[in-house]
């Protein structure tokens, strides 16, 4: 989650209708981020490029989530699926924008589903990636009446 | 680095971890309390502890394809993912995949789709999808 950037709305992800706008957040690329990323995935830093410090491009991975949880409450939402398209590296120390919208909706397996689609790019106006995230909107666990 | 073998049906060698409680809490970001980090959110989300998110695993497919295609294939890689089966603190996750399909880009570099995997330790799914990388470098071995 972007630090001090929440601001959770009172609109359930699963109400959201298909174009919606989800808006955008914005997060910096910190050696903190980067070294809690390595240390939960067990990841090797990638090398330097050009004297440039590199981050992995896995932590692109959660741009969607993080994005609708800022602007949606997604409390009963999981995540089902998700695309990335990576273009370019971040670096290390840079900021990232993250914007996207609501795709598609469907429903099966009696679950509700919600597609968002996801550019994340940096500061330098690359594109660093493009994401498709699906969440089922309401999770119910089989047999489950929360 | 070797170079590897460009021809469907090949597997690559698997990426393992054993998944720790320290690891779900810091993939989240510092301080979340949902159902990733802790017992009660996901108890109370219908689950019977908290989980290890699904795009943590994206993390080590990455580093498979890195290992093997080396650090130039990651930009231009696609990878698709379907999260299939929870994972808790404590299970072994490994990423596994197989070359299905070899193709020239035009370039003197190849194109790859792959089928990936992670697995637990009882062989389930715990996500599973594709990945298309590209591998630059020389023609092509096995081209189709």
């Amino acid at each position: 989650m972007p630090e001090g950037e929440r601001q959770k709305a009172d609109q359930a992800f699963h109400e959201l209708p298909v174009g919606t706008d989800m808006g955008s957040i914005e997060y910096t690329v910190s050696d903190q981020r980067v070294e809690r990323h390595l240390r939960a995935t067990h990841q090797t830093p990638y090398p330097e490029r050009g004297g440039e410090r590199l981050a992995p491009v896995s932590m692109l991975a959660s741009d969607g989530i993080w994005l609708a949880e800022a602007q949606f409450d997604i409390g009963e939402s999981v995540h089902a699926g998700q695309l990335l398209e990576v273009l370019n590296i971040p670096s290390v120390g840079s900021r990232v924008k993250v914007s996207g919208k609501v795709v598609d909706k469907f429903e099966k397996g009696g679950r509700q589903f919600v597609v968002i689609d996801v550019i994340s790019e940096d500061d330098r106006g690359r594109v660093l990636a493009r994401g498709r995230t699906t969440g089922v909107a309401r999770y119910r666990p089989e047999g489950g009446d929360r | 680095m070797t170079r590897p073998t460009l021809e469907a049906g090949v597997e690559l060698p698997p990426v393992s971890r054993v998944v720790t409680r320290e690891d779900m809490v810091l993939f989240e970001p510092e301080g979340e309390k949902n159902i990733h980090t802790d017992d009660e959110v996901a108890r109370a989300a219908g689950l019977p502890a908290a989980i290890a998110a699904g795009v943590q695993f994206m993390s080590y497919i990455f580093e498979m394809l890195q290992r093997e295609y080396g650090f130039r294939s990651i930009e231009g890689t696609v990878l698709d993912v379907r999260i299939r089966e929870p994972v808790f603190a404590g299970d072994t996750v490994t990423a596994r995949g197989r070359v299905t399909e070899v193709h020239a880009d035009g370039s003197g570099g190849s194109r790859l789709t792959l089928e990936v995997w992670c697995e637990n330790q009882r062989g389930g799914h715990v996500i599973a999808g594709t990945a298309q990388v590209p591998v630059r470098g020389g023609p092509a071995e096995g081209a189709t």
